[in-house]
């Protein structure tokens, strides 16, 4: 559905995006995951032949994008990371004034109009304006006119920042069923949790490079990391940090603010070796925890740093 | 296009910011202007011009009495001076007089510029050679009823109206300017208008940009929105000076409002035109549209009165294609010169002005991309 080969982007001497590929298949909820200023935002505004970019191809529905390709256009829905309506329309107005821009049909707009504010839960705010909207029912008036038009393709820059739990959850729930209702989704975020939670496939950006892709458990199969143990309260002297560190399968170990974080590749047993360490050393503790690998041990193991740095 | 067109207005109408400038500001001038009138003396400024006596012949004298008569009226409209044609013409090069009277057999007027001044003398000559026809006429064709005209106070009209009938108060020409003035006013509508067209500028223009409606369609919708509000507000000026402020207006509303409809046009897309010079900053385009409504109404005389005429002097073609210039000609045409043909190329100048601007600014925003967002 959407081809970008090799796009190249610079502002000046900075090189936003370099040499980016990405192929997004029909059907998917393709998360587009990077720190902010990686590119996610720059690669999305190139797919909308909105950025001049240097080099580089883009196809989307299997035509190259221009500024006047309308009919590409017309099967797009775009909820950009900044809110963007009218201040001065209510929020009916608004979803109404951004469904005509796609749809002629005044009963045809009338029911999708309807549809989207029933999608979004704002059936109760219709005549308010957007200034006396919370953060996240902004949110999802901003996504309501992005998508009231039922596109096939719906690119989201970023749609749950600054948003309360509870709007972000109905957010990604709404995520997930317009994907099922048949439309393939964009989804740009430098929050992993989100993007691990709903995506089917996941790109990760970083200094506007494409770094890994591929499914979620595509992703974390890559990296060495296959377990993280914590251990919270931990006195340990250097000695007994060296015998942690040489238990088999340990790889990483970091010891702070009386926390132990434990890395160890994929094997058994691991949490049960480093607790029997411990009681035989007489070591006092904590909490201790253990976690699968997410995304963010991804970025971190391919890039040296975290995702949110 | 509806759709768009009705979102547009009512957006356009709920920022309290335009339509304070576009509407409240010329009516809250208005008010003071009106206020401020209301102490003056309310002196018509009396127009000097040099007469020069070419022959004895009766037409020169009778013309030469006329103009006694005008100088000795209460108006005071003009002050004439007898003059030998080489210090006339001294005094005519030095500003020192408006025009000159070529008094003979045939009467002429000479004038250096194409001011209010200009048309009134040529107004009073127009005035004197009708008369004098008249009489002729009567002459020659009901001789009895000679004396009963001669008798009339046919030259009482000539103090209260001049050109065409038309009213050369001074303080209605401020009024008529004001009307000039609030028509270039609509860039900043147009400016607002600009910043929901440029992807770079708002969110709301990004989501515009990458919807299925053409540029065009864009461009046309939001200025044709910006000309409906601009005129309303235009025509609640209008009703304010006329039934408000009983201002005299000449009984041409009609003709104004022709003019504030192609004057309301180029306000608008002059605003959307600068607006959508994206490469510079926000600041930079208000201040260089404040500016260009400034300069442009500066020399168009909408400030001081004379720059106009200075430049139609000087540099002619700055009045040509100085909007404001060709607003307040427009104005002139219709209030002070009844001059029909004047008035149409004026409205048909701003329309080709309006149009030129609508096509570069759609030129360059169709199919652009921008550097950064």
């Amino acid at each position: 559905m959407i081809k970008v080969e090799n796009l190249v982007k610079r502002y000046g001497s900075i090189v936003a995006l370099d040499h980016l590929n990405l192929e997004i298949d029909e059907g998917e909820i393709f998360g587009l995951l990077g720190p902010n200023g990686s590119g996610k935002t720059t690669a999305i505004s190139c797919m909308l032949a909105l950025l001049k970019y240097d080099k580089g191809s883009i196809k989307i529905f299997g035509e190259q994008i221009k500024p006047d390709s309308y009919n590409i256009k017309r099967r797009i829905g775009i909820v950009p990371q900044n809110i963007a309506v009218f201040d001065e329309l209510s929020v009916y107005e608004n979803i109404d004034y951004f469904c005509g821009l796609y749809i002629k049909n005044k009963t045809e707009k009338k029911k999708l109009v309807s549809d989207a504010i029933e999608f979004v839960g704002l059936e109760n705010y219709t005549k308010r304006k957007p200034g006396q909207l919370s953060g996240g029912l902004l949110r999802r008036l901003n996504i309501a006119c992005g998508i009231v038009h039922k596109p096939e393709l719906i690119i989201m820059d970023e749609p749950t920042v600054a948003v309360d739990p509870q709007s972000r959850n109905k957010i990604l729930e709404g995520i997930e069923e317009l994907n099922r209702g048949g439309s393939t989704i964009i989804y740009t975020s430098h929050y992993m949790e989100e993007v691990e939670q709903i995506c089917t496939k996941v790109a990760i950006i970083d200094g506007g490079r494409c770094i890994a892709s591929g499914t979620n458990e595509e992703l974390k199969s890559m990296i060495k990391t296959g377990e993280t143990i914590t251990v919270e309260n931990i006195f340990i002297n250097s000695e007994q940090l060296t015998g942690i560190k040489n238990i088999q399968h340990v790889f990483d170990v970091v010891y702070k603010d009386n926390i132990l974080v434990i890395r160890c590749s994929s094997a058994k047993h691991n949490l049960v070796k480093i607790m029997n360490y411990m009681q035989e050393h007489d070591i006092s503790f904590g909490r201790v925890f253990s976690e699968r690998p997410t995304l963010n041990d991804v970025f971190l193991e391919i890039t040296g740093k975290q995702l949110r740095d | 296009m509806l759709h768009l067109i009705k979102y547009r207005i009512i957006s356009i109408l709920k920022e309290k910011t335009i339509v304070f400038w576009s509407m409240l500001f010329p009516i809250l001038l208005a008010t003071m202007f009106y206020v401020s009138f209301g102490s003056s003396d309310n002196e018509i400024e009396t127009i000097d011009v040099a007469v020069v006596k070419t022959d004895d012949s009766e037409m020169s004298k009778n013309f030469i009495k006329y103009l006694e008569m005008l100088e000795n009226d209460d108006s005071k409209l003009i002050s004439s001076e007898e003059l030998s044609k080489e210090k006339a013409d001294e005094k005519l090069e030095k500003f020192a007089v408006s025009g000159i009277y070529y008094a003979g057999e045939e009467i002429e007027l000479v004038v250096t510029s194409n001011d209010i001044n200009s048309s009134i003398l040529k107004s009073l000559l127009d005035t004197y050679n009708n008369q004098a026809q008249m009489y002729k006429d009567i002459a020659i064709e009901k001789p009895e009823k000679l004396k009963t005209v001669i008798n009339s106070d046919y030259m009482g009209f000539v103090d209260e109206t001049t050109l065409g009938g038309k009213s050369v108060d001074g303080e209605v020409q401020y009024f008529l300017s004001l009307i000039g003035m609030a028509c270039m006013f609509g860039c900043f509508i147009g400016h607002q208008i600009s910043t929901q067209l440029q992807a770079n500028v708002t969110p709301v223009a990004l989501r515009r940009a990458v919807s299925s409606v053409s540029k065009f369609k864009q461009i046309v919708s939001d200025t044709l929105a910006g000309v409906i509000i601009h005129y309303i507000n235009l025509a609640i000026l209008l009703l304010f000076l006329n039934f408000v402020l009983h201002i005299d207006l000449s009984g041409n509303i009609v003709k104004l409002i022709g003019i504030c409809i192609t004057g309301g046009f180029i306000g608008v897309s002059l605003g959307i035109f600068v607006g959508s010079l994206s490469k510079l900053k926000d600041g930079v385009r208000i201040g260089l549209l404040v500016a260009t409504g400034l300069l442009s109404s500066f020399f168009a005389g909408l400030m001081i009165v004379g720059v106009k005429g200075l430049i139609e002097d000087t540099c002619p073609i700055l009045n040509k294609i100085n909007p404001a210039a060709v607003i307040t000609d427009a104005i002139y045409s219709v209030s002070v010169y009844d001059d029909p043909e004047r008035y149409v190329s004026d409205i048909i100048i701003l329309i080709i002005m309006s149009a030129t601007i609508g096509i570069i600014t759609f030129i360059k925003t169709r199919r652009e991309r921008y550097d950064s967002i």
